[in-house]
């Protein structure tokens, strides 16, 4: 499993792996469709949707902490073999069908944005092709490519967002409690589970070099991908408002087009979709990779290789299923069921199971990990 | 290593065959339109489109007396038929991704405009960064009777144009995606630049009297007295309720209006001498920091509270009196204090008239309310009808120009 778990992986890699799998969904419909739920807080949302994944790996960290060996080792250690299958197939379930999923919007946004004429298919294999490409090169490669992405991608979020700085409204920010902040409060813990991503350091720990690293990496990442986000909230909200922010299909995109500083600084939305294709492929490479590392570590598979394209095939076929983008939209608010039982109930399990043996002075635990 | 030949293969040939070259157009190819315009057509339910469509070759050997552009206008029950009998009646492609302007014929927006914005807003050809204008004639005639004076392509005309409208005021440039999220907004109305063709003849038609202690008169599009250059005038603003326009604002109430939207950059005032109100001075007004407005929400009725600075600088005054001295300068700042109160006096009265707060003074209403919901079920739009105004004019003559002081004429 040498190739699963190279053990060389730093804090940066993992930053650009985490920021990979949960950013992109701010470039998807997502915020419109929790704009009219929460109204001018969901900013607030947004907070909290940030923070909950962060305390939930560092309870993953711990269960990690005293015991040596990947995350089946782990899992059948505190709850058996039974229950370690069945959380780890939920886990890559999870994750494929989260891959699937952005490769169908970013597919369905690239024909609706860039190129209209071309066949749906071909562009969902495109895609998936090239998604495979980045895991069967390997993690090393997967996560190094993202952070030389990253820097580029949030610059760009950046620039956009400041040249809208003419069309802002603040007072579209009020009334301060929008929909209540109860309802923000809940809209923040009920979509955590879009942060599930960040469960991807604890599932490839073998892979990083220490338990600090993964804690590091999970701060940097989900602090950056939270202010990004949060800013993109704000801005939103200030340039569309309720109701119009409410109903557009690509937030971003719609963003990036409004922008007009004059005859000669607009229409940037062209260079800005070369930023956002690169963001989907790594988002559906990254959710692809650690769906099938799962598979890898249950099956006891040496290598990830001869199953990468089986599983760019599987999502490419899953991403084809739905007959239309309204139905891909409904199940991306369904399948928040399933990853919020990723991200409370498992973690929260194990973590139960892992401080119970502690206490109880059962777990062995080796000095050197 | 065959492995890595094969997937640089893969990737090279996505990079050739996928890239979307093969759906490539060449420019000529392409019917490129730089406007729309909206009218009521002759029959019942139809709409009459034109679309302002750019010869690509004319650009640098442009004929005597021959137009960088070609209209072509059809009936049909949307602008989505519209385009498809465009599409069927023309050789080029159309594409509406370099549309500048979108012209509304006054009778059409007046009408109401609700169904046909949706399409425009869905479609992604359509960018929310086109300029809206509603024409007080059709919008066909308007953009028929465009000629401009100097050798510009149309849509740079309009880009310019548009641009220049902060010089003075008189007309506010209004992105498509403004007019839109005002349109679906409880805090304020939408409004459009107004425009119509003017019949050259130097006579002009006074939309508004001049307040007292003023030298000038409001203008509305068409009305600008005005001989020779393009017939074409943006003047004055047309305001909504709803989606349905209800009125106009003149050139004077435009510039009102840009003060307490904090777009006023700067323009001419002509005022009347403070001590010999025969003779007139100028100064040059400029928005001295961002208006300053407090709405409060009081049982009777809202009163709304305005305190505008304004800088100037002195650029005209042919009486010889040394109105640059210290104690002669207060008695010229009272002067534009008065003239700008009582033209935004007015000009907030006549929106209340019409029941339309195109201000946006709903939003500084906003912060009031705890939540969302309450806030919508505050009836906004009746009670700014009744709301009182009260506004503080502040202005400060920072600059005397070029000169220091004027001797009179002897």
């Amino acid at each position: 499993m040498n190739d699963l778990h190279p053990g060389k992986l730093g804090v940066a890699d993992g930053i650009a792996l985490v920021f990979g799998i949960v950013m992109p969904r701010v470039f998807l419909s997502t915020i419109s469709n929790l704009i009219q739920q929460d109204g001018p807080i969901l900013w607030l949302a947004m907070v909290i949707y940030t923070i909950i994944p962060l305390i939930i790996l560092y309870m993953m960290a711990y269960v990690h902490k005293g015991i040596t060996g990947d995350i089946f080792i782990v899992c059948q250690k505190l709850i058996g073999t039974i229950g370690a299958w069945g959380i780890l197939l939920s886990y890559s379930i999870m994750f494929l069908s989260n891959g699937a999923l952005i490769l169908r919007l970013y597919s369905e946004y690239t024909l609706l944005t860039a190129l209209p004429r071309v066949e749906f298919q071909v562009v969902i294999v495109w895609y998936a092709v090239s998604a495979g490409i980045l895991c069967y090169l390997g993690i090393e490669a997967l996560t190094r490519t993202s952070y030389i992405v990253m820097p580029f991608s949030i610059a760009a979020i950046g620039m956009i967002l400041l040249l809208l700085i003419p069309f802002y409204i603040v007072y579209n920010l009020t009334p301060w409690q929008g929909n209540g902040v109860m309802q923000a409060v809940q809209t923040g813990i009920k979509g955590a589970g879009y942060n599930v991503g960040v469960l991807a350091l604890v599932f490839l720990a073998p892979a990083f070099q220490n338990t600090r690293t993964i804690k590091k990496a999970a701060l940097y990442a989900l602090s950056y991908a939270g202010m990004l986000r949060v800013s993109f909230i704000l801005v939103y909200t200030m340039v569309f408002g309720n109701a119009v922010g409410a109903e557009k299909t690509m937030p971003l995109f719609e963003l990036a087009r409004l922008v007009y500083l004059n005859q000669y600084l607009q229409r940037i939305e062209a260079l800005f979709i070369v930023v956002w294709v690169v963001f989907g492929l790594l988002a559906v490479a990254g959710s692809l990779y650690v769906g099938l590392y799962l598979l890898a570590v249950l099956l006891k598979l040496p290598t990830l290789r001869p199953i990468v394209p089986l599983g760019a095939i599987l999502i490419a076929n899953l991403a084809m299923m739905p007959p239309d983008i309204g139905y891909v939209l409904e199940v991306d608010q369904k399948l928040i069921t399933l990853f919020d039982v990723g991200i409370y109930v498992f973690p929260t399990l194990l973590f139960i199971m892992a401080w119970w043996k502690k206490r109880r002075g059962k777990l062995c635990t080796s000095a050197s990990s | 290593m065959y492995i890595r030949l094969i997937l640089g293969t893969m990737l090279l040939s996505m990079g050739i065959f996928l890239s979307g070259c093969n759906g490539a157009r060449e420019s000529e190819e392409v019917a490129y339109i730089v406007a729309i315009g909206i009218d009521k057509a002759e029959q019942e339910g139809m709409i009459k489109v034109t679309y302002q469509i750019a010869r690509p070759n004319v650009e640098g050997n442009k004929g005597e007396g021959e137009k960088d552009t070609v209209l072509i206008s059809n009936s049909a029950i949307t602008i989505a038929e519209s385009l498809n009998l465009l599409k069927a009646t023309t050789a080029l492609v159309p594409s509406m991704s370099h549309v500048k302007v979108l012209v509304v014929g006054q009778e059409l927006a007046r009408e109401g405009l609700a169904n046909m914005w949706g399409s425009l807003k869905r479609y992604r050809e359509y960018r929310g960064s086109m300029f809206v204008l509603v024409a007080k004639g059709t919008a066909r005639d308007f953009l028929e009777g465009n000629k401009p004076s100097f050798n510009i392509s149309a849509s740079k005309y309009f880009e310019t144009m548009l641009d220049s409208g902060v010089e003075t005021g008189y007309y506010l440039r209004v992105s498509f995606h403004q007019f839109y999220i005002r349109l679906k907004s409880n805090s304020a109305e939408s409004y459009a630049t107004f425009v119509d063709i003017s019949n050259l003849s130097g006579k002009g038609e006074i939309a508004t009297p001049k307040v007292a202690g003023s030298k000038i008169e409001g203008y509305t599009a068409g009305g600008i007295p005005l001989q020779g250059g393009n017939p074409i005038q943006f003047a004055g603003t047309a305001i909504f309720n709803g989606d349905k326009m209800v009125g106009t604002l003149s050139t004077t109430e435009t510039r009102m209006m840009a003060m307490l939207l904090g777009n006023f950059n700067n323009g001419f005032l002509s005022i009347e001498d403070p001590l010999l109100p025969k003779k007139f001075l100028n100064v040059n007004l400029r928005l001295g920091s961002a208006p300053n407005i407090k709405v409060a929400l009081e049982e009777e009725r809202p009163v709304i509270d305005i305190k505008i600075m304004l800088e100037g600088e002195i650029t005209n005054l042919p009486s010889g009196i040394n109105y640059e001295q210290e104690s002669y300068l207060r008695l010229l700042e009272e002067q534009v204090n008065q003239v700008c109160h009582e033209e935004m006096a007015n000009m907030i009265q006549h929106t209340q008239e019409l029941k339309s707060d195109v201000i946006g003074f709903g939003y500084y209403i906003r912060p009031k309310f705890t939540n969302y919901q309450d806030y919508l079920q505050y009836p906004w739009f009746e009670k700014y009808s009744q709301a009182k105004v009260n506004i503080t004019i502040d202005t400060k003559i920072r600059r005397t120009g070029l000169m220091i002081r004027t001797y009179p004429v002897k």
